[in-house]
């Protein structure tokens, strides 16, 4: 689970706790997957940040789970030269990385 | 009328009457450190009778992000192990973020990340005193904090022009506000009269080679930046990494591989770092207001 400002929720995360009003009625259930009409709607109602399934630590330190977000993170770096050779480098960083935790679970 | 925006939005930011106010130890402090003959034991002493702030000092200082763990165990010892500057740069966090605590805590994350990963970008460059680097990390958004208390309104703006038009924190807040959280910080720091170390990395982390006087120190807090976005710890408003300056690199006389180790040190430390939280205790169970 991951508490997340409602600017970084996207459409298809699940909600990991209920939304409440502020005197504790649920407006939305837990388990509740978000769509773009919700997430405004949320939006609309001051709703700032949210609970989703997913934990953030995790995922920052899941070697594989960086590789796949690369192309997302510096997707308007462009054709910058040295912004191309920098992802390329953290491309093969994780990769080893994520070969290497893969052989490791692999024996263990 | 845009221009009127830009210049009310100016005015309200640079209102003292809301700005957040800073535990009253710390201006007592500050007086004492100004006098040369006062021993560290006054200085502590003082800190350590606001116990709240006492206990959320030592809790910071012994996070790895320091490189201490678990080995601090008075204000005292912190003073002498990490210097008043790096002291004073954790309580202006803790009370700053207090307020924000609630809604903001990506951003704290995102702030906690940048501490652990500029104080190893210092150790890597073999910079002197790394805990003063790690300081600069944790204070380099701060901008963006008061930004969210004193325009409420425009920092909504701020957010929707980045989910909308795809930008950059950064970008969204020159296109909305007509200046970034950088200038904020510039400003802050001078009314918190913080070291110009500190105040220099606050102000150009997103151009260190525009720094004046202490490049080393926006360099570092620059790729300590990109280091937390990379591996997406917290939130610093938006989903992208910022440009790494190629300049910054050199300033710091480090190569892209140098970084390796960086990124090793920052993923072994993470887990533990982010239980450093400075949210209540109690805190709340995913209530959004409604």
């Amino acid at each position: 689970m991951q508490k997340i400002p409602l600017t970084l929720a996207k459409a298809g995360m699940k909600l990991a706790k209920p939304i409440t009003k502020a005197n504790g009625m649920p407006i939305i259930a837990a388990g509740v997957e978000l769509s773009d009409a919700l997430i405004s709607r949320l939006d609309g109602m001051g709703v700032d940040k949210v609970f989703v399934v997913g934990d953030a630590v995790a995922a920052s330190q899941n070697p594989s789970e960086r590789v796949t977000r690369l192309d997302h993170l510096f997707r308007r770096m462009g054709d910058d030269p040295f912004m191309s050779k920098v992802q390329r480098h953290l491309r093969e960083y994780f990769t080893i990385k994520a070969a290497a935790d893969a052989a490791a679970n692999g024996k263990g | 009328m845009e221009e009127d925006l830009k210049t009310s939005a100016k005015g309200q930011i640079l209102s003292i009457r809301d700005l957040p106010t800073l535990p009253k130890v710390l201006d007592e402090v500050s007086r004492l450190v100004q006098n040369p003959n006062t021993s560290i034991e006054a200085i502590a002493k003082v800190i350590s009778r606001d116990q709240v702030l006492s206990a959320k000092v030592l809790k910071m200082v012994n996070s790895p992000v320091y490189g201490f763990p678990g080995r601090i165990g008075s204000i005292q010892h912190s003073l002498v192990l990490l210097g008043f500057n790096v002291i004073r740069g954790v309580i202006i966090s803790t009370s700053v973020f207090d307020i924000m605590s609630k809604n903001m805590e990506g951003l704290w994350e995102h702030s906690i990340g940048c501490a652990l990963a500029t104080g190893l970008v210092a150790r890597k460059a073999k910079l002197k005193d790394p805990e003063e680097f790690s300081v600069c990390g944790l204070l380099h958004d701060l901008g963006k904090v008061v930004a969210a208390v004193q325009l409420p309104e425009l920092h909504k703006a701020v957010g929707e022009a980045v989910r909308t038009q795809d930008l950059r924190w950064f970008e969204a807040e020159k296109a909305v506000l007509g200046f970034g959280h950088d200038r904020i910080n510039a400003w802050l720091a001078q009314h918190w009269h913080l070291p110009p170390t500190i105040k220099e990395a606050m102000s150009s982390h997103h151009h260190p080679e525009r720094a004046q006087f202490y490049p080393l120190h926006a360099a570092a807090a620059h790729v300590g930046d990109f280091v937390v976005r990379v591996f997406e710890y917290g939130s610093g408003g938006d989903d992208q990494v910022t440009p790494l300056s190629e300049k910054a690199l050199k300033i710091l006389n480090l190569s892209l591989a140098d970084l390796d180790e960086v990124f090793d040190g920052f993923a072994e430390n993470l887990g533990e770092v982010s239980g450093v939280s400075f949210a209540p205790e109690d805190a709340d169970p995913g209530k959004g207001k409604a």
